[in-house]
């Protein structure tokens, strides 16, 4: 909802967007960076952005966090884009390869967060629709569970076994080459 | 609290990014978990290669494998799958262009994939690739496949590193020097003048590939880390204090490794007085993996005597051409003894094979019904089995000898189309039905 008087304003901060958090803490970020999340961009496309965009799901740490995230990406995008005509093939594939290395470090310094974290962060990556902080965060709850033991996923998430111990002997026969 | 954290969705969004067998181990975990994954079907362990589908014959002067199996109707069999020819739309002249391209010569097979001269292909899902080049010719019966569809959709192709030749292969390895015997003896112990005498077998166990030099000797190779351990060969007999050499002039008294129920199974057989032996590794110590005596049996009593000879498919298993198109219709006639038998021996029925020595066609001479020698075909990759080729002065058999309780089971005709032909090596085959081709990086 535009309102009246703001034409100069609004122009000037045509590329800014807030957004608001459950506790109510104010981020200003660029268009570019808060449409990584698809719900976003459907609000800004929507034109239901103006005064900004309450995320009562999500923290002030988590979202300082996804801003992060989006901030990092959002700029790996636009550089991809931007350097696409101003590179011979090989330079530009030279700039490509160090980019996509550098982004690959700053996704695993990113992941490197605790186990409540993570799973805060998921639940943000999901209610944003952010994919690519979905498909990083999940993956690495999907690395931890690799290769350990039921016992050691329990202990490692805190996860009460509500499993009878004659489910337990079911499970373990139906797919016993699993166990051996 | 990961699943009170999670949502049921967000749950099965992180488990279904895991490979079977941890998608196995995670069922174990709770209530919610379990649920997330079999209200989704995430776990597909009926597409895993976990059942017996038949064994491939590699025989010399033939263009396409012999599969050897018990008949199915279910198409989970390897010509089944081949044969239908519509599980992929034209998957049926896939497999053979494979065969064409690459040539059908096996070299190895590992958990559903068929590695030939110059492809890897699986027969039951008519998906083939070809290797980035040809195995060398002279080596191809030393490159192996490693291939665990449980754990990683990746294959590998890896050499046995031996000879040291194939260095892109080799680099990877790591030899653990500390332990003995050292590379050197196995190098000096190599006997070149009968390199290319016979076939050497490997097994995938466990992430780990172990591969049989023609010495006796195992090279456990590590596929993760590509580490290299020795193990050294099965004594024989009491009292031996050396590792006995497997040399030209025991060549028929070799050895055989593979895959069985509880890990990697050696087994000797001796032909003409039809002795077998089975050793299981013993990898349960940090020490030395050591081999155990599983079975030491003199065969002979137990062996059925010759049936007359009869036409392909008067047993319980079929031997089959793949470029045949009228395989499955010799027994028909059959169909109702055959339903009680499966590839994967199930069951051992009473009264099975000639332990009894009471079978109905004892009439025929001696001479005739006396066997000649015994072959190994193979382990049963789940059961403590082992499979057997029983030779006699007219026809070949079929046996399959079951460890725990010293049974013979009569499985059914082995005869090769032409007398020139003859088996030379084999593999029982586990069809994975996994529909995406495991390609590599």
């Amino acid at each position: 909802m535009a309102s009246a008087g703001s034409g100069d304003e609004k122009a000037a901060a045509a590329a800014m967007i807030t957004l608001i958090s459950s506790d109510n803490e104010k981020f200003e970020v660029t268009e570019a960076t808060a449409t990584l999340s698809q719900t976003i961009r459907h609000m800004i496309e929507d034109g239901c952005t103006d005064g900004g965009v309450p995320l009562p799901n999500v923290t002030s740490k988590i979202l300082a966090r996804v801003i992060e995230y989006c901030k990092k990406h959002a700029t790996a995008a636009a550089g991809e884009e931007g350097s696409s005509s101003s590179f011979s093939d090989a330079a530009f594939l030279e700039v490509d390869r160090a980019f996509l290395e550098e982004l690959e470090e700053f996704d695993d310094a990113f992941l490197e967060v605790d186990r409540a974290t993570l799973f805060d962060l998921i639940l943000a990556a999901n209610y944003l629709d952010i994919k690519g902080l979905l498909n990083l965060t999940c993956q690495k709850v999907a690395d931890s569970v690799k290769g350990k033991t039921p016992e050691q996923i329990r202990e490692m998430y805190n996860i009460v076994n509500d499993l009878t111990p004659e489910e337990e002997a079911e499970i373990r026969r139906e797919t016993q080459w699993a166990f051996e | 609290m990961a699943a009170d954290l999670l949502p049921d969705d967000l749950l099965a969004d992180v488990l279904a990014r895991l490979a079977p067998r941890w998608l196995a181990t995670s069922r174990c975990v709770c209530r919610s978990w379990r649920a997330a994954i079999d209200g989704r079907r995430l776990l597909r362990a009926d597409l895993l290669p976990l059942s017996l589908g038949g064994i491939f014959l590699g025989a010399s002067d033939l263009w396409f494998p012999p599969f050897f199996s018990r008949p199915s109707s279910t198409g989970t069999a390897a010509c089944g799958g081949v044969r239908s020819g519509n599980l992929t739309g034209g998957g049926f002249d896939c497999f053979f262009d494979a065969v064409d391209a690459a040539g059908a010569a096996l070299c190895d097979h590992c958990n559903g994939l068929l590695l030939l001269y110059d492809a890897v292909v699986n027969p039951d899902t008519a998906r083939w690739a070809r290797l980035p080049r040809p195995l060398p010719e002279l080596y191809y019966r030393d490159t192996f496949l490693a291939f665990d569809p449980a754990v990683s959709p990746h294959y590998e192709v890896r050499d046995s590193g031996r000879r040291g030749r194939n260095e892109i292969l080799c680099r990877t390895f790591e030899w653990d020097e500390a332990r003995h015997p050292t590379v050197a003896d196995i190098q000096q112990s190599q006997h070149p003048s009968n390199e290319h005498d016979y076939f050497n077998y490997s097994a995938f166990w466990r992430g780990r590939l172990y591969v049989q030099f023609r010495n006796g000797f195992v090279m456990r190779i590590n596929t993760c880390s590509g580490t290299c351990h020795l193990v050294k060969p099965p004594l024989m007999g009491a009292g031996t204090s050396k590792y006995r050499l497997y040399h030209r002039s025991e060549y028929h008294h070799r050895l055989y490794l593979g895959k069985s129920k509880d890990g990697v199974y050696y087994a000797s057989v001796d032909p003409y007085k039809c002795r077998l032996h089975v050793w299981r590794l013993d990898e349960s110590s940090y020490g030395q993996p050591e081999w155990v005596l599983r079975c030491e049996e003199n065969l002979k009593p137990l062996l059925p005597p010759s049936r007359s000879h009869r036409h392909r498919g008067d047993g319980p298993w079929l031997l089959r051409y793949l470029d045949e198109e009228d395989a499955a219709d010799c027994d028909d006639e059959d169909q109702g003894q055959l339903a009680d038998w499966s590839s994967d021996m199930e069951d051992v029925p009473d009264g099975a094979g000639g332990c009894s020595g009471d079978d109905d066609d004892t009439e025929f001479y001696y001479s005739e019904s006396q066997t000649l020698y015994i072959h190994f075909l193979g382990f049963h990759p789940f059961k403590e089995v082992v499979f057997l080729h029983q030779s006699f002065a007219r026809g070949e058999r079929g046996i399959a000898y079951h460890l725990g309780c010293s049974k013979i089971q009569d499985m059914g005709t082995l005869d090769l189309h032409c007398s020139t032909e003859h088996i030379d090596m084999s593999f029982p085959y586990t069809p994975c039905l996994m529909g995406v081709f495991p390609e590599n990086n």
